[in-house]
């Protein structure tokens, strides 16, 4: 009896063990809630630590073995289709859920670039891109990462290079200014569609990310879903009209798979002239399974695009077209309007990405992409010439009336008022000036360099940043056990991108000189090499379309990364710890050696080098199946970009002194709620960036001087919170929202060195830019949008939403808040009536609230396993065309004159406005 | 596969669409005589146009304006460029018929304009509404006065420009644009400079021949020559360093200057050179004292308020005008 007793005693530890290692598994059938059809490529999550996804083969099953015995959460997300998420309890070897079926999705909400209008980027420092929180399932991301970007919101107030946008596992964001590369695909949505996004400071399967989230889009045949897709697009809000065809063969029973894509987006829209878009994309994926260890991809895809910018503008020039729209990038030629600033390029990608799996519980991606192609934008330049924008400040009313030349201000605004041409550049001006532009050019010791032929007083240029971009990635993903499994990788990206202008259209002229006007200015012609852009050479001084002239250099970048995450769960808390250790190294290589810069312009800089590291750790604690509570830390150095590394990268190798790496922080504390009767997730966050630098280039009315105005030192701090949820109010009717409040402030006054373009000279150096507690401009700090979805049945889907919007903050001219630009100011409270006051200099403009309403409509028809359907969308319903979504101060100043003596004035800041009522009409076919 | 092929197509079809081609536009029409008359004016010379301040102004020499009423036009030719930067915002412009018809200085208020007017084309200035200017002898055509230095002002805005100023053909400058001076004529057309002088070559283009470019005092005139005139009024001859001052005019370290410079046939009859810090050629050398050149200039006047202290000065397009003679 005891020897029995012994042996259960013995036994029953084991037998209690045996039972906590059983591991079962989950299997199912992903299908259309109409017809039942099978859903391929469907991606299926089972949210463990760490996570485990699977995509649903041509039957649409998949599997899952090896799951604690547990209740577990899946979710399904597939193109098309709305995503569900179901708890499984796993007490079995291997639980069949059946069928897990899926609702279709509206066809509304899709983004691509041109959601947001080309803003003439060299300007607007706000330059924001498409969020990819839209594609997340997130309850908060997925409302306002489409919501919210109709007033260009940036999440958690930060610039788009905070976020890392993966294609295939290989990272794309730009290497010379860190932003997130979307212009690369745009268009090509339903190739792109499929995508893994981690929020804010989470870790994700293809590297450790940075403080705002990580997007991987998967964008290879296996991953799209089978079948034929055509879509037609009429809209009056971005472009006129997309046509758009997809083919995805879907894995074969042979191991192949392919799929192919074509788009084209054409026309203007009727808000803004001259943003006609010819954008088109090409797509294509080739995916060879050879076994069940070995599978290669290759895809190429482009989007050769050619699209107008637009042009903020002042009040005063919108109020006399007599709209918000006026974009003064606008000319007209022989009758035609004609936008001067177009971008065009076509920079396509080739990627090769292997996948081994060695056995169940490794793989190894090993990647290489190769971005090539140019890219281009495109402006107005002369030589010696009028300024011809029709809204250049002395073509304006207020010209005049600031000076008391009330009469001829009145002349001007009647001009504007009674001539609708007034607002166009007079192309048809220039291309006369060309024509009659036969003088003879000689250079400093008197020698004819052209006689009797037309010289281009204006040309288009076209201003190139040609990359050629190759990135090596190889990756491995390791399940050491149930419980825990751990990522590493090494990354290599070399970038060289050359910088030149270009002689686009000489305008009617028959050449253009390549020497630098302001040189000329400033030398005279005394000594003709100063003059000249390149003396290396004396083929490139009288050019043709087509030439290259102005400058022309090199930006090199290097970085090499190694990183690693461990995940590992431990009963109700997961934990995952994240390093990456790495490298930037960037350079210029000049290919100019310029007249006025002889010794410091052609050939290599010196060669800047930077660590870089992350490190980043969270802790989940699954309080049960419906409540979790997430605790997560990043901590980061990042290189300085090349772009603000380089004093004047056009005309000399100078670098910024005191270049400093960028190092951020950022802690979030987020609590999830999944329930039957509610979806929920509220965040708290707080970040902290340091040592950002900045440059500038423009015109000094202070020193009377093109210069450079280097800024370093510059810190923010961010922090709020952010609520998103969804309410299944009836099983037609849901109410799903949003809030995001943050309070987003630059917690320094940095400091800035000003140097004369033209010549090495400082005109300022360790100076101060007083901006601390000033606010983070070009996102609203508070957003919140809340909506109705409703789907009463027969796949029609209706919504409604309304957002409301509010600290949003105008870019600013650090220039204005520096002790030179507050001479002949004094203190408010120092003031006399009428003195003018450093507060009125310094003060930061906050736009108005607004407030918008959004509406929805559309249908699926089924016929057999085709479907037909349509989405309307239409934004803006209450027709508001006064919300102010960005713009800038400009960056010139206006000599005035008081009884107290002198002092500067700014210009009047330029704006942007939403689009009124707009409507977005898809109709589209699957077979 | 027919599917696929339509699809093709209407993608080809659309990318045909998209492109867009702009045509050249045609050269502008140059004004005419008869264009001008059919707008209803009467052409005069620009010596018979400012009659009309002279008529109401005989003697006055105080800075006065008239505003033109009548829809009198004058056609000229422009005898000034702002390429080099010596001339400014203004125009000048020489009568059709040449010297004798008379010249006048037009504040049009632009730069970088020898792009649209260029030497030796004829422009029509369409004058009713504008407003005739004194300063200081001189004359000039403007708007209404916006200070009380001056007695009109910059057009400044281009629909008036544009409604004003209208341009013919591009013929260029013939030997009889030319006002030929020497040492044996320079008393019939610039007579000892006085405020009483006929104005009529007021204005016009000349070629000084054989003129003596001469440094040092000179007399009847307060500053050695050449010279340049700091923010304070002074005439300097040395620049902050100690050299001599020998240039067209003084641009140094961010500060410019005009800068003055004499020419003479006799110590009665001279001319003064004057030019502004701001022009491309200030930093080139005058000629050397004693060198007797050929200059062709505009000729203005001036003298101080009170009408005394009166002086001939030259404008000079660009430094290349300025030869040694031979």
């Amino acid at each position: 009896m005891k020897k029995k007793l012994l042996m259960l005693l013995l036994l029953l530890p084991l037998t209690a063990m045996a039972a906590l290692a059983q591991e079962g598994g989950i299997r199912g059938k992903v299908v259309s809630r109409v017809g039942r059809a099978p859903i391929d490529a469907a991606k299926v999550i089972l949210d463990v630590t760490p996570q485990r996804v699977t995509y649903t083969d041509s039957e649409g099953n998949f599997t899952f073995e090896g799951i604690p015995y547990g209740t577990v959460r899946v979710q399904v997300e597939a193109a098309d289709f709305q995503p569900t998420s179901i708890n499984v309890k796993v007490d079995v070897a291997m639980k069949d859920v059946n069928f897990i079926t899926l609702s279709a999705a509206s066809m509304s909400g899709e983004i691509d670039d041109a959601f947001f209008v080309e803003f003439d980027s060299e300007t607007f420092e706000g330059q924001s891109t498409p969020s990819s929180l839209a594609s997340s399932s997130d309850v908060f991301s997925s409302v306002a990462g489409y919501k919210f970007g109709q007033l260009r919101f940036m999440p958690r107030g930060m610039a788009s290079n905070t976020e890392s946008v993966y294609l295939n596992g290989i990272y794309m964001n730009d290497a010379v200014s860190g932003n997130a590369s979307w212009s690369l695909w745009t268009g090509l949505n339903e190739a792109t569609r499929n995508q893994d996004v981690v929020e804010n400071v989470s870790a994700s399967t293809v590297g450790v990310g940075g403080m705002n989230g990580t997007t991987n889009i998967l964008a290879r045949a296996s991953k799209m879903r089978q079948g034929l897709r055509a879509s037609v697009v009429s809209a009056n809000g971005q472009y006129r009209n997309r046509l758009m065809f997809t083919y995805t063969s879907g894995m074969q029973d042979n191991g192949w798979a392919y799929a192919f894509s074509f788009s084209a987006r054409l026309g203007g829209n009727d808000f803004v002239e001259g943003l006609n878009y010819n954008a088109y994309g090409y797509f294509g994926s080739v995916e060879k399974r050879f076994n069940d260890r070995h599978q290669l991809a290759v895809t190429l895809f482009g989007v050769p695009t050619q699209r107008g910018a637009q042009m903020a503008a002042t009040q005063e020039a919108n109020s006399l077209v007599g709209s918000n729209y006026y974009n003064p990038n606008v000319g007209k030629q022989n009758g035609k309007l004609r936008n001067v600033r177009t971008r065009e390029y076509h920079e396509p990608v080739a990627m090769i990405n292997h996948y081994f799996t060695p056995n169940e519980k490794t793989q190894i991606e090993t990647s290489v992409g190769f971005r090539f192609g140019q890219n281009g934008y495109s402006a107005l330049d002369w030589y010696d010439s009028a300024d011809p924008k029709a809204d250049y400040y002395r073509n304006l009313p207020s010209y005049y009336y600031n000076r008391g030349y009330d009469a001829k201000a009145q002349a001007v605004a009647n001009a504007w008022l009674n001539n609708p041409d007034m607002k166009y550049i007079n192309l048809d001006k220039l291309y006369n000036i060309n024509y009659n532009s036969t003088d003879t050019y000689r250079d400093g010791d008197g020698n004819i360099i052209e006689s009797g032929r037309r010289r281009s007083k204006y040309i288009i240029q076209e201003r190139h940043t040609d990359q050629r971009d190759f990135n090596f990635k190889t990756q491995i993903t390791r399940t050491i056990d149930s419980r825990s499994n751990f990522l590493g990788g090494l990354e290599f990206r070399r970038n060289r991108t050359e910088y030149y202008a270009e002689v686009k259209d000489l305008l009617g002229g028959e050449y253009w000189l390549n020497v630098d006007n302001f040189a000329e200015r400033d030398y005279g012609n005394s000594d003709f090499d100063k003059l000249r852009n390149d003396i290396n050479r004396t083929d490139n001084l009288v050019l043709g379309e087509g030439d290259k002239y102005g400058y022309d250099y090199y930006a090199h970048v290097m970085n090499g990364k190694v990183w690693g995450i461990y995940n590992r769960s431990e009963g109700p808390i997961d934990l995952m710890a994240g390093g990456e250790l790495g490298f930037s190294r960037f350079w210029r290589e000049g290919l100019y050696r310029k007249g006025i810069f002889p010794e410091d312009s052609y050939g290599d800089s010196e060669k800047k080098m930077f660590l870089t590291y992350t490190a980043k750790a969270s802790a989940t604690y699954n309080i049960n199946a419906a409540h979790g509570l997430k605790l997560s830390a990043v901590m980061m150095q990042r290189a300085p970009y090349f772009d603000d590394s380089f004093i004047s990268p056009r005309t000399r190798n100078q670098a910024v002194t005191d270049l400093r790496a960028e190092k951020d922080l950022s802690v979030d504390l987020t609590y999830n709620l999944r329930l039957p009767a509610i979806r929920m997730r509220a965040s708290l966050y707080y970040a902290n960036i340091t040592d950002q630098t900045k440059l500038i280039s423009f015109y000094d009315d202070l020193n009377n001087a093109f210069s450079n105005f280097a800024m370093s030192g510059i810190d923010q701090r961010h922090y709020g919170v952010e609520v998103g949820f969804n309410v299944p109010v009836l099983p037609t009717l849901a109410i799903e929202g949003a809030v995001s409040w943050g309070d987003y402030t630059y917690s320094s006054n940095p400091t800035f060195t000003q140097t004369r373009d033209n010549n090495a000279s400082i005109l300022a150096e360790n100076e101060v830019v007083w901006w601390r507690g000033m606010k983070v401009e070009s996102t609203p700090q508070f957003a919140s949008n809340i909506g109705l979805d409703w789907q009463p049945g027969n796949n029609i889907y209706i919504s409604l939403d309304a957002g409301y919007y509010d600290k949003m903050y105008l870019s600013m001219n650090p220039l204005y808040r520096t002790d030179a630009a507050l001479v002949g100011r004094v203190p408010a409270a120092q003031a006399a009536a009428g003195q003018p006051t450093t507060e009125a200099m310094m003060a930061q403009e906050r736009f108005d609230p607004a407030f918008l309403m959004n509406a929805s409509i559309g249908k699926t028809w089924y016929i057999g396993s085709s479907q037909l359907g349509f989405s309307l969308e239409m934004k803006n319903l209450l027709n508001d065309k006064w919300i102010r979504t960005g713009g800038f101060e400009q960056m010139r100043l206006t000599e005035m004159t008081s009884d107290a003596g002198t002092y500067w004035n700014r210009f009047d800041s330029k704006y942007y406005y939403l689009y009124g009522a707009n409507y977005y009409l898809n109709v589209y076919f699957r077979f | 596969m027919k599917k696929l092929i339509y699809i093709a197509t209407l993608l080809t079809a659309m990318v045909m669409v998209g492109c867009e081609k702009f045509e050249d536009p045609k050269p502008y029409q140059a004004w005419t005589d008869e264009m001008i008359i059919a707008d209803g004016y009467q052409i005069v010379s620009v010596n018979d146009l400012k009659k009309v301040y002279y008529d109401e102004f005989a003697n006055d020499y105080s800075a006065n304006s008239i505003t033109i009423e009548d829809k009198l036009a004058i056609k000229c030719k422009v005898i000034s460029t702002d390429q080099f930067g010596n001339v400014y915002r203004t125009l000048y412009l020489q009568d059709y018929s040449g010297p004798a018809g008379g010249g006048i200085e037009v504040k049009v208020g632009k730069t970088s304009m020898y792009n649209d007017y260029k030497m030796g084309q004829v422009v029509y200035v369409k004058a009713d509404g504008l407003v005739l200017g004194d300063y200081r002898r001189m004359l000039s055509l403007g708007t209404e006065p916006t200070s009380a230095s001056y007695a009109n002002d910059y057009l400044d805005i281009q629909p008036l420009i544009d409604a004003h100023l209208l341009r013919g053909e591009v013929e260029g400058l013939k030997e009889s644009d030319y006002l030929v001076v020497n040492a044996s004529n320079v008393d019939q057309y610039f007579p000892k400079a006085d405020k009483s002088v006929d104005p009529k070559y007021f204005g016009t283009l000349v070629r000084l021949e054989g003129i003596t470019c001469a440094h040092g005092y000179h007399s009847g005139e307060k500053a050695s020559f050449p010279s340049y005139q700091d923010d304070d009024y002074n005439n300097l001859t040395k620049l902050p360093d100690g050299t001599p001052f020998n240039t067209w005019a003084y641009n140094h370290d961010n500060k410019q200057y005009y800068g003055s410079t004499l020419f003479k046939y006799n110590n009665t009859n001279y001319f003064i050179a004057r030019t502004s810090g701001y022009c491309k050629f200030a930093q080139s050398e005058v000629p050397a004292n004693g060198t007797k050149c050929d200059i062709t200039a505009i000729v203005s006047f001036y003298c101080s308020k009170s009408g005394g202290y009166a002086k001939y000065q030259l404008v000079l397009n660009n430094d290349l005008d300025v030869q040694k003679a031979i």
